[in-house]
C-alpha cells in the first residue's frame, strides 16, 4: 500500500528527471587521474623530424598523468583524459622523474613511439629512435642497483598519426606501466 | 496592488518570457563581425534592397527584405562603403569595421517574439500558463535556433511568421471549441495572410497549408459527423479558394515589391533575366504589371533551375555538412559554422560556432512524437479509450504535421542540411507539451503542486544544458578537453579543431 502511494505519474516522471540529470553530470564532470608524472609538452615552431633537433619552442604546458600510456585511438592521447598536448602536430613531450628501486635486477623498458624518442636512466641512454615512425615498441635492457635512479624520456610528435608509451618489467617479470607502482618499484 | 495583478496577470508571463528571450538572444549578437554560413548570401541580397539593385535568389525575398529594413533602421553603417555587397551574390570578406548589428536585428527581434507566440499556442491549447511557460523553455532554449535567431539568417524570420500562424489557428479553432465562438472566412483570409508571409520567406512553410484542412475540419466537424456534404461542399467552395487565394496574393505582392525595387543591374549581373524584363529594369519601370508578370516569372524560373542544380547528399564526400533526414530528430550531423583559434597561456583555446540543439530539447520532442504515436496507434488500432478527447485530437494534428513534413522532405533528392527540421522540431515541441498534459490531465487540473515542480525541474534541465552548450552557441573560447566534454554522441560528428 505504502508502495502505492510512493509510485505515482509524478515520482515516476521525478526519478526519470533525476536519473537523466546525473546521467548528464556524470558525463559532463572532468576525468582526474593520479597525478604520478610530470609531462612537460613544448609546441615546436617549425616541423620536427629528428628527437635530437634543434628546438624552437613556441609554447609549453605541463601537465600531471598517471601513467605514461599516451596511445588512444591512434593518436597522442590519454586513454581517459584524451589529447593532453592539445596539439596535433611537431611538438616534444619531456619527462623527467626520479623512481626507486627496491630491488636490485636487470630491468626492461618497452618504449613505443609514433615517431621518435630516447630514454636515459642516471644519464645514460638506454634506447633511442631518433626519426619519424608508424607506432613500434622496442624493449632496451639496464641493471638497476636498489635505490633512487632519475628516469629521463623525451618524445616528439611529427605530422600525421602520433603516440608515446613505456613500460618497465623486472627480469622475465610481466611489464607494467611506467607510473604503475610495482613490488620492485615506486613511484 | 492587488487589482493591479488582477487586471494585468495576463501579461505577466508573456512579458517575462519576451523579457527572457531577448537576454537568451540579443547579448553580443553583433559577434561575430564577420558572415557565416548562408549569410554570405543574405547579407549582400539585403544590400541589394537597400541600394536598388536587381537580383535573383533561391529563396523568396521577405527574409532578404526585412534583414535589409534591419540594416537600414538599426545598421550604423552609414560611413562604410559596402559597395562590396552588391557586386556579388557570396561574400567572404565584408568591410572590416561594417556592424551587423542591422542585418542580425530583425531575426533576433522576430525570433523573440516567436517564444511569446510558442507559449500562446500551448496556454490556449491547455488554458494552464505555468505548463505553457514552462514547456516554453524548449524554444527559448535550443542552441540551434539561438545560433540561427542571432544571425542574419532566414530561419528567425520564418519561425516568426509560423508560430504566429499555428497561433492564430490555433487561437481561432479554441475560441470555437471552449466558446463557441464561429470561425469565419475572415478568419481563413487572415491564416492565408500569415501563411503566404511564412511561404514569402521559405517555401519550406508551406506545409502550414496542412493548419486550412484542420481549421476547415474543427469548423465543420458537426458537418462531416452527420456526413451533411452539401454544406461541406458549399463551405469548402468558400473557404478554400480564399485561404489558397490570400496565401497566393501575399506571396505575388512580396515579389511585386522585390521587383519593384530593383531598379539598377550592377556589373552586368543578370541572373539568366529575359530580355524583355531586363529591358523593363532599364528602362526604370519597375513598378508596372508588365514588368511584375516578366519578373516575376524569370524569378520563378531562376528559383526552379536553382534548386535543380543543388547537388545531391553525398556522404563520401570527407566535408559534407549535408544529412539524411532521418537523424535529424537525434541532431545527427551537426554543422560548424566557423571557428577562430587563439592561444591563451599556452593553451590552445577555439572559439567555435556549432549548429548542435540542445540534447534534452531535441531528445524529448522526439520522446513525445514516439508517445503520440504509441498513442494514437492504441486508439486507432486496438480501439484503447480516450480520455480527453479534445487534447487528443491536439495531439493528433501536431505529431500528423511533423510525420507529414518529415515524408515530405525524406522525398527531396537535393542535400538538405540539420536546420531545416527547425520546423517539424517546433511542431515537437508543441506536441510535448499537450503529451505530458495527456499523460498527467488530472493532475495539470488540479493545479497539482508536484507536477508543476516536475515541470519547473524540466525547465531547469533545459536551461541548464543549454547553458553548458551555450560557448558553442555564441563562440565562447574552450579547450580542446572542455569541446571534448560537449562531444556527447559520436553520430553528432562534432568536429574539433
Amino acid at each position: 500500500m505504502s508502495m502505492q502511494i510512493y509510485l505515482t505519474k509524478n515520482s515516476i516522471f521525478s526519478a526519470l528527471l533525476i536519473l537523466m540529470s546525473m546521467l548528464i553530470i556524470v558525463r559532463i564532470t572532468p576525468v582526474t587521474v593520479a597525478p604520478v608524472i610530470k609531462l612537460v609538452i613544448s609546441k615546436n615552431r617549425s616541423s620536427i623530424t629528428n628527437i635530437h633537433q634543434q628546438r624552437d619552442i613556441e609554447s609549453t604546458i605541463e601537465i600531471t598523468i598517471d601513467r605514461l600510456n599516451l596511445l588512444h585511438n591512434g593518436r597522442f592521447g590519454h586513454p581517459k583524459l584524451g589529447n593532453i598536448a592539445s596539439y596535433s602536430d611537431d611538438f616534444f613531450v619531456d619527462v623527467d622523474h626520479k623512481i626507486i628501486v627496491k630491488k636490485a635486477d636487470t630491468y626492461r623498458f618497452l618504449s613505443g613511439s609514433d615517431d621518435g624518442f630516447y630514454l636515459m636512466v642516471d644519464g645514460k641512454q638506454v634506447c633511442e629512435h631518433t626519426g619519424d615512425r608508424p607506432y613500434a615498441v622496442q624493449s632496451c635492457a639496464i641493471f638497476l642497483n636498489e635505490g633512487e635512479h632519475q628516469v629521463r624520456a623525451s618524445y616528439f610528435q611529427g605530422f600525421g598519426n602520433s603516440g608515446f608509451t613505456l613500460e618497465y618489467a623486472r627480469g622475465e617479470e610481466k611489464q607494467k606501466w611506467f607510473g604503475d607502482d610495482s613490488a620492485a618499484v615506486k613511484f | 496592488m492587488k487589482k493591479f495583478f488582477s487586471l494585468y496577470a495576463r501579461f505577466v508571463y508573456p512579458a517575462a518570457i519576451l523579457i527572457i528571450s531577448l537576454m537568451v538572444y540579443f547579448p553580443f549578437y553583433g559577434s561575430p563581425q564577420s558572415v557565416f554560413w548562408d549569410e554570405n548570401y543574405h547579407v549582400p541580397s539585403a544590400q541589394k534592397h537597400i541600394d536598388g539593385v536587381m537580383y535573383m535568389e533561391a529563396h523568396p525575398p521577405l527574409g532578404k527584405m526585412l534583414i535589409a529594413l534591419g540594416e537600414v533602421v538599426f545598421g550604423g553603417n552609414e560611413k562604410i562603403d559596402k559597395h562590396k555587397l552588391i557586386e556579388t551574390d557570396y561574400i567572404t570578406e565584408t568591410p572590416p569595421e561594417m556592424s551587423f548589428k542591422g542585418f542580425r536585428w530583425p531575426s533576433v527581434m522576430m525570433m523573440a517574439i516567436s517564444a511569446v507566440f510558442f507559449f500562446g499556442i500551448i496556454n490556449c491549447i491547455t488554458q494552464k500558463s505555468w505548463l505553457a511557460a514552462s514547456f516554453t523553455s524548449l524554444v527559448i532554449f535550443d542552441n540551434a535556433l539561438v545560433v540561427h535567431a542571432r544571425a542574419a539568417q532566414l530561419d528567425g524570420i520564418q519561425i516568426f511568421f509560423l508560430l504566429g500562424a499555428i497561433y492564430y489557428f490555433v487561437h481561432s479553432a479554441t475560441q470555437f471549441l471552449y466558446h463557441q465562438k464561429k470561425i469565419k472566412l475572415r478568419q481563413y483570409a487572415i491564416l492565408g495572410i500569415i501563411i503566404g508571409l511564412a511561404t514569402a520567406v521559405k517555401v519550406t512553410a508551406l506545409i502550414l497549408l496542412l493548419l486550412f484542412v484542420m481549421l476547415f475540419g474543427i469548423d465543420q466537424w458537426a458537418s462531416i459527423k452527420k456526413w451533411d456534404w452539401k454544406k461541406l461542399i458549399k463551405r469548402l467552395l468558400l473557404a478554400a479558394p480564399l485561404g489558397a487565394a490570400t496565401v497566393a496574393l501575399i506571396f505575388l505582392t512580396v515579389f511585386y515589391v522585390h521587383i519593384g525595387m530593383g531598379k539598377k543591374i550592377i556589373q552586368n549581373q543578370v541572373y539568366k533575366a529575359s530580355p524583355e524584363y531586363l529591358n523593363q529594369v532599364r528602362m526604370g519601370d519597375t513598378w508596372s504589371l508588365t514588368t511584375f508578370s516578366l519578373g516575376m516569372r524569370d524569378n520563378w524560373k531562376y528559383m526552379s533551375e536553382y534548386a535543380d542544380g543543388v547537388p545531391r547528399l553525398d556522404l563520401c564526400k570527407p566535408d559534407e555538412n549535408g544529412s539524411h533526414a532521418i537523424g535529424w530528430p537525434l541532431s545527427k550531423n551537426t554543422i560548424s559554422y566557423r571557428w577562430a583559434k587563439d592561444t591563451v597561456d599556452g593553451k590552445s583555446v577555439v572559439r567555435h560556432q556549432n549548429l548542435i540543439g540542445n540534447p534534452i530539447v531535441w531528445f524529448s520532442i522526439l520522446g513525445g512524437i514516439i508517445l503520440s504515436v504509441c498513442l494514437i496507434v492504441g486508439r486507432f488500432i486496438y480501439g484503447f479509450q480516450i480520455k480527453d478527447e479534445k487534447l487528443f485530437s491536439w495531439i493528433c494534428a501536431f505529431t500528423g504535421v511533423y510525420l507529414c513534413y518529415m515524408i515530405a522532405i525524406m522525398q527531396i533528392e537535393r542535400v538538405m542540411y540539420l536546420y531545416h527540421y527547425f520546423i517539424p522540431l517546433l511542431f515537437g515541441a508543441i506536441n510535448l507539451p499537450l503529451i505530458f498534459n495527456y499523460i498527467y490531465r488530472d493532475e495539470v487540473l488540479a493545479n497539482n503542486k508536484h507536477t508543476i515542480i516536475n515541470a519547473a525541474f524540466f525547465a531547469l534541465l533545459v536551461i541548464a544544458v543549454f547553458a553548458f552548450f551555450s560557448p558553442l552557441t555564441y563562440g565562447i573560447g574552450l579547450t580542446e578537453d572542455e569541446f571534448e566534454l560537449r562531444n556527447w554522441f559520436t553520430f553528432w560528428k562534432l568536429k574539433g579543431i
